[in-house]
């Protein structure tokens, strides 16, 4: 009997095994499955027969699914209810066109759209940020918007906006929002440490320099139990703000065409150790090695220290309900200013687009069914959109005006966005390898250049790796 | 030579058919195995041997078995997940005994108190209990902080600090592992014929002899089947590090189902991803094979 078993259990796993091979890799084992090459697949794809794009609008059927992260909330409203508003206006037109839409956590979601882009159930239409759909666009996933954009369409999106969603000449993401990412201040802290006149807030770019800065972090570190500057490196979450801080010594993080990693230059190097040496002398927030992006806001919430990274428009809003619930100081005044900058060299901003993308899953009907929804909800619903999430503007011709004067400021900043590296390919790979160097900088584990060149090196081989694929 | 294997293979049929009721019976538990967990080693077996990302497969052979030989990192992972097993599951078992004898005695009322106290770990979302001791464990708000800076030491980055993350992070593996093992302790000690104590006493054992050679023994298959067990989830150690340390301090914590997460499903490398699970399953099933071997002989009483 035993024999029995273990030879029917051979003979399962026999079968199982051959069954597998079959399904796992159908007739591509032993060969390269070429990547599918955006530039040639994308002329076919997107030649849309004058039929089909003159098709009867009202005649146009298509089961279309929608993902997005949970981007918009209008006040009192569920995730996914501003984009189902704006489905039903689009129904109007195209009545047999049906939109399920699906809100993804951010936590978990980038992992998701992988595992359905592998397991070819990729929804049509994604709402994210750029950084992510233009990887998807680069490993030729998605559809361009090349062939429904017009110029004039084109020439009314910000030029820097616009950069951050095109690749190889293809447009991939269709802009909405954006979002410059600076420092934010609590300027409560600076006026009880009467030092106020430290920041630059009446430049009108609010540009310092890293002498003024360290004056300021110095006058304010002298609060009792206040730090002057957050930082973190627990993960990778806002590792491109503390690179954009290195940005501002003057280095870069990769070339113009993503080929060579060059952060690791004298003014990259003066960048870290200037993070270092201020982590040592007590300017930066104890702990930081092990602290994530989100955990910083509760520490600059709760006036511990006085500047923080990732200053972005959602926090005055934010601040505001905070007073009113008593969870910060009545008196806590946010203000945003530039990034320290070198001498002789100019502010970097960094900062990132959102919009749509459609991906290419093999039905050119529904891909353009898709696309014209997409411009439908970031182009009529541009301005509302922003207005929801308190960003910046893509379109030049924008009528979004903020009463909030840093939300305006900070709305300008957009047209000065410097190059994160973010489009280099493998770059999701390449900011897992930040943080556990900048961890060893701060610990004091490697030494500033040593992490520097480490990170270097390894962010050099992913690139090797994607651009010799 | 056809007839041969035709005339065996009637006479698996037919063996088969004679013990139907059998197959029947194991039928869905075998199904489900089969799909869910031999389906899917295959298919990584597979995998393992193939450049795989999203968009292509190319044949690569051992490849991915020997990037993984001279990764620093994934070296790193695979020493920490043998630390994590190493330090879990002794703690597991003596903490977990210790404290199964303690509550054993008590009257029943207390002693399902304790066993409910003590599972609520294991019935709790993990991310519910990761995030409470993130928060504990945090340098600047920590209670823990907060609590040794007012009896005169000096702060700890509990998280951050080299020393200190890992054996931070055991803690937290530890509270989640002993739940199980405490129940299961505390029910073997009960199926323990008291009949066996009163024979020891009449021939004047102390307390520790009692332990020594009635207590201990009698526990010794449910211990087997903890050890296992423990040694198995620790080598799985994940959801804490992603959710606390995300492998930090450079590396100091990063385990190899860890690495296997972020190489799958964050970088897509399908290939590598699997050709780690294949070490990790062979790992898990050498030592397990070990512990059946060594320790499982005088089980029977």
């Amino acid at each position: 009997m035993k024999k029995l078993i273990s030879k029917t259990f051979i003979l399962l796993v026999i079968i199982t095994l051959t069954l597998t091979m079959f399904s796992a890799c159908g007739n591509s084992i032993g060969k390269e499955t070429p990547v599918k090459d955006s530039a040639d697949n994308q002329t076919e794809k997107n030649d849309y027969t004058k039929e089909s794009s003159e098709l009867d609008e009202k005649n146009e059927v298509a089961d279309l699914v929608l993902w997005t992260y949970p981007f918009f909330i209008p006040e009192g409203k569920k995730h996914g209810d501003f984009e189902k508003e704006i489905i039903k206006e689009f129904q109007k037109d195209y009545p047999n066109v049906k939109v399920n839409i699906e809100t993804i956590a951010w936590d978990g979601g980038p992992e998701k759209v992988n595992v359905a882009i592998a397991t070819k159930s990729a929804p049509d239409i994604l709402i994210d940020a750029y950084m992510r759909i233009m990887e998807y666009g680069m490993k030729g996933h998605l559809v361009s918007f090349n062939d429904v954009m017009t110029e004039e369409d084109k020439n009314d999106i910000y030029p820097k906006v616009l950069e951050q969603c095109t690749f190889d000449g293809k447009i991939y993401q269709y802009p909405w929002t954006s979002a410059a990412v600076v420092m934010a201040v609590n300027k409560e802290l600076f006026k009880k440490a009467d030092a106020e006149d430290l920041l630059p807030l009446d430049r009108p770019n609010r540009e310092w320099t890293i002498e003024e800065f360290e004056k300021a972090l110095d006058a304010v570190s002298k609060l009792d139990g206040v730090y002057g500057l957050t930082c973190y490196a627990g993960n990778e979450m806002g590792d491109a703000s503390i690179r954009m801080f290195i940005q501002n010594f003057g280095a870069d993080v990769v070339n113009s065409d993503y080929t060579k990693v060059l952060i690791n230059d004298d003014s990259g190097y003066k960048g870290m150790e200037w993070l270092v040496n201020a982590y040592k002398k007590g300017w930066i927030i104890k702990g930081a090695e092990s602290l994530t992006s989100s955990d910083i806001f509760d520490i600059w919430f709760q006036g511990k220290a006085a500047i923080t990274f990732l200053g972005s428009s959602w926090m005055p809003d934010r601040i505001e309900s905070m007073k009113k619930e008593g969870t910060v100081s009545k008196d806590f005044e946010v203000v945003f200013v530039n990034m320290p900058h070198a001498e002789g060299v100019s502010t970097k901003v960094e900062g990132q687009t959102s919009g749509v993308c459609v991906f290419d899953n093999d039905d050119n009907q529904k891909a353009l069914i898709s696309k014209k929804l997409s411009i439908f909800m970031a182009k009529n619903y541009h301005d509302e959109g922003n207005l929801l999430l308190g960003r910046a503007p893509v379109r030049k011709s924008s009528a979004v005006k903020y009463e909030n004067a840093e939300l305006r400021w900070l709305s300008g900043t957009i047209q000065n966005l410097a190059d994160t590296g973010a489009l280099a390919p493998g770059y999701s790979e390449i900011r897992k390898k930040w943080f556990p160097e900048f961890q060893a900088a701060l610990t004091g584990f490697k030494t500033p250049k040593e992490a520097l060149d480490s990170f270097a090196k390894e962010a050099q081989k992913v690139l090797d790796e994607h651009n010799n694929k | 030579m056809e007839v041969k294997y035709l005339k065996k293979f009637r006479q698996i049929v037919e063996k088969m058919k004679k013990g139907k009721e059998g197959y029947l019976f194991i039928a869905p538990s075998f199904i489900i195995f089969m799909i869910f967990t031999l389906f899917p080693i295959v298919k990584s077996l597979i995998i393992s041997l193939f450049e795989y990302d999203l968009s292509s497969y190319k044949w690569i052979g051992i490849n991915n078995y020997l990037v993984l030989i001279e990764d620093k990192v994934f070296l790193k992972a695979l020493i920490n997940s043998f630390l994590f097993a190493l330090f879990n599951v002794p703690l597991t078992i003596i903490l977990s005994l210790f404290i199964s004898i303690t509550i054993h005695p008590k009257k029943e009322a207390s002693k399902s108190f304790y066993r409910a106290a003590f599972y609520l770990p294991v019935v709790s979302s993990i991310v519910t209990i990761t995030l409470i001791w993130k928060w504990i464990y945090h340098p600047i708000f920590g209670i823990l902080n907060f609590i040794i800076e007012n009896i005169g030491f000096n702060r700890i980055n509990w998280l951050g600090d080299y020393d200190f993350a890992f054996p931070a992070l055991v803690i937290v593996l530890l509270t989640i592992s002993i739940g199980q093992p405490i129940l299961l302790y505390v029910a073997s000690l009960g199926s323990i014929p008291k009949t066996y104590y009163e024979v020891g006493r009449i021939e004047g054992v102390n307390r520790l002899q009692e332990y020594r050679y009635i207590t201990w023994p009698l526990l010794k298959p449910t211990t087997l089947y903890i050890l296992v067990m423990t040694t198995i989830a620790s080598f799985q150690t994940f959801a804490i590090v992603q959710l606390m340390t995300g492998g930090g301090p450079f590396y100091t914590t990063s385990t190899i189902v860890y690495q296997l997460y972020t190489t799958a499903f964050d970088f897509v490398k399908l290939g590598l991803a699997s050709a780690m699970g294949i070490i990790l399953t062979l790992i898990i099933v050498l030592i397990s094979v070990f512990q059946f071997k060594f320790l499982s002989t005088d089980i029977e009483y």
